[in-house]
């Protein structure tokens, strides 16, 4: 094989890899910012007419992201001190929300919340006082099924930082006279911070276009800037207003990615 | 005094046994550790000698015996008895500076941030790594974290720390030094220090007293001239230097601590050697004599056992001779300047005081 041919077979692959990622990315993107450069003026109206929504999307990320943290920490740390055949068989259980459909996990949300719903029956058949609590459509109910659903992704995030732990590390803050707790979080949680930044940063990414969530859960009363874009393009097909909104939502994703791409990169520098 | 039970021990361990997966992994192992005092225990891989130094930091509990006081890690056990631990692996944090990782002690003792770091950087300075202190781990080397490591140590207040493998990940040339930085530590903090290493030259010069560990028991504990002088075992005579190791037969006693031996393959020989206890005439012995107690004369020297040597091995500060018997038997004798210009095939004669040789089980 000729040196022209030995370079050709190392980089096509790498090139049709790249055209293929970055093709994907700035296509959308390129047509996002013609159709704004059209009329940029609206693209100021479409903003601050969805800077509300924006506002509650950016929330209900947070929140959940917040909420899913605490569990994920806790699936990821038992996990990497599991014997290995229960961390295969806990990691695939904490894939079960991902290989399900979305629609399917909405559904049995609502099986599970309604009025008549599991929770309903189980307040019956355990004889609690009072009626059930109704969290279906309410915002609880869409923070509920977010957290269900980017909790697992959130824990493998965070799974290989807990696995490296080095049990000496534990076991030499134990010396040290530290308590559990204080070893969890000085050693353990500090240890871990960079993959607990990028996991709560990957859980808000998600949560910022899961719209159908809140969409079937919450109803109207939580109208977020992914719910606004799938309107645009499906009901009012008004491609414009509807790149104008995505673009809002890929810097308000982008942002936090960023900055936890400067936070891994100092720490790889120690 | 802190860290004193008032027995004169700090720690003491009184037939000890643990077992981990169905095998004894120590078997009735009985010492103390003094207050200040530097034990070293060595052995070959897997004798025991890292769960014995778990045992004494409290992180294993025994099947049978005592440990005295009974440790619990991290926090101060009767008498005032705390046990610090520097691991193999150091345990150091990775994301915390070297500042920060110093401070842990005092931080888990709720010493206040200001206070914390000046006492942080005080010992890092004391100890002549004040360099450090902003540093993260990673960017040392494995001498320089060593050092990080027995400097939090220290900050623990401990009564007695335990050092496992502590020259593991040293250059073989800064070995030397760090020994010396250690002792210099030791002294200054007036700590007691349990030492676990593969280095046998260098703990014998360091350790006050020494115990060898084979098979998860202490075969001989003392100090280190007398663990080398009168070895009780055959292995632990090899273990802690070259030895010349001789089949005999005890033929009677020839004073307290002392008997005579037979050689078979020195016909006609009667060999005075030290024992450690009574063996009765007739039984099967070894005796030890070191190479350095091994005197290289001419061949024709009157007393001298007549020789030939085979090879001369150059060493550095140290060489020795190898010779072989008429009656094949195969000796090394350390080798003086003279003797390097010996060649393989030279005839030569050995002699050796009677104080050095030594009789020990077959």
């Amino acid at each position: 094989m000729t040196v022209r041919w030995r370079v050709a077979a190392r980089v096509a692959p790498a090139a049709a890899v790249t055209v293929f990622m970055v093709g994907g990315l700035v296509v959308p993107l390129g047509l996002v910012l013609v159709e704004l450069t059209a009329e940029p003026d609206r693209f100021g109206a479409v903003v601050r007419d969805s800077l509300s929504a924006a506002g509650r999307s950016v929330l209900l990320a947070v929140v959940v992201a917040a909420i899913a943290l605490p569990p994920a920490v806790v699936v990821a740390r038992s996990l990497s001190r599991a014997r290995p055949a229960v961390r295969v068989v806990g990691i695939l259980l904490s894939l079960l929300p991902l290989l399900l459909n979305l629609l399917v996990v909405i559904l049995a949300w609502l099986v599970v919340l309604e009025r008549e719903g599991l929770v309903a029956v189980a307040w019956s058949a355990l004889a609690l006082p009072g009626d059930p609590p109704g969290i279906l459509y309410t915002r609880s109910a869409a923070v509920l099924a977010m957290v269900y659903v980017v909790m697992p992704v959130m824990a493998l995030i965070l799974l290989d930082s807990f696995h490296r732990i080095d049990p000496r590390m534990r076991e030499a803050a134990r010396m040290l006279g530290a308590r559990p707790l204080t070893s969890l979080v000085r050693v353990e949680l500090g240890f871990v911070a960079p993959a607990l930044v990028t996991a709560f940063v990957m859980g808000y990414v998600i949560c910022l276009n899961l719209y159908l969530v809140p969409e079937f859960l919450t109803g109207p009363d939580l109208t977020t800037l992914g719910l606004l874009v799938q309107q645009d393009v499906i009901e009012t097909f008004d491609l414009r207003q509807a790149s104008s909104r995505a673009l809002m939502l890929f810097v308000m994703a982008a942002l936090p990615v960023c900055g936890a791409l400067a936070v891994d990169r100092g720490v790889r520098q120690r | 005094m802190a860290g004193d039970t008032g027995t004169g021990h700090v720690l003491r361990l009184d037939r000890v046994s643990l077992q981990r997966g169905g095998t004894e992994v120590l078997r009735e192992v009985s010492l103390e550790v003094y207050p200040g005092e530097r034990l070293g225990v060595v052995g070959p891989s897997g004798a025991g000698k890292t769960t014995l130094l778990r045992l004494l930091a409290g992180l294993e509990r025994p099947a049978e015996g005592v440990v005295e006081p009974a440790v619990v890690p991290g926090e101060r056990a009767a008498g005032g008895v705390r046990v610090g631990m520097v691991f193999q692996d150091l345990g150091l944090f990775p994301h915390m500076r070297v500042r920060s990782n110093v401070a842990f002690p005092l931080l888990v003792r709720g010493v206040p941030r200001e206070e914390r770091r000046r006492r942080a950087v005080e010992a890092l300075a004391q100890a002549g790594i004040g360099g450090y202190a902003d540093r993260f781990p990673g960017s040392l080397s494995g001498g320089e974290r060593q050092r990080v490591a027995i400097v939090r140590t220290l900050l623990s207040e401990p009564s007695v720390v335990l050092l496992d493998e502590p020259f593991a990940s040293l250059d073989p040339h800064l070995i030397g030094r760090f020994a010396e930085w250690l002792e210099d530590i030791r002294a200054r903090s007036k700590v007691g220090m349990v030492m676990v290493t593969h280095d046998v030259g260098l703990v014998m010069r360091w350790a006050d007293r020494l115990a060898v560990l084979v098979d998860g028991a202490v075969v001989q504990l003392g100090r280190p001239a007398d663990l080398y002088a009168q070895p009780r075992t055959a292995f632990v005579a090899t273990f802690l230097g070259g030895a010349n190791l001789l089949g005999a037969v005890v033929a009677g006693n020839a004073g307290p601590g002392t008997v005579t031996c037979t050689v078979p393959e020195l016909p006609g020989r009667t060999v005075r050697a030290s024992v450690a206890a009574d063996v009765p005439a007739g039984a099967s012995c070894r005796l030890v004599i070191r190479p350095e107690h091994l005197t290289v004369g001419a061949e024709d020297e009157p007393g001298g056992l007549p020789c030939e040597v085979t090879a001369v091995e150059f060493a550095g500060r140290s060489a020795d001779l190898s010779v072989v018997t008429a009656t094949g038997l195969r000796l090394r004798a350390g080798a003086g300047s003279a003797d390097l210009a010996r060649r393989a095939g030279d005839r030569v004669s050995l002699r050796w005081p009677p104080a050095h040789a030594h009789a020990v089980a077959a």
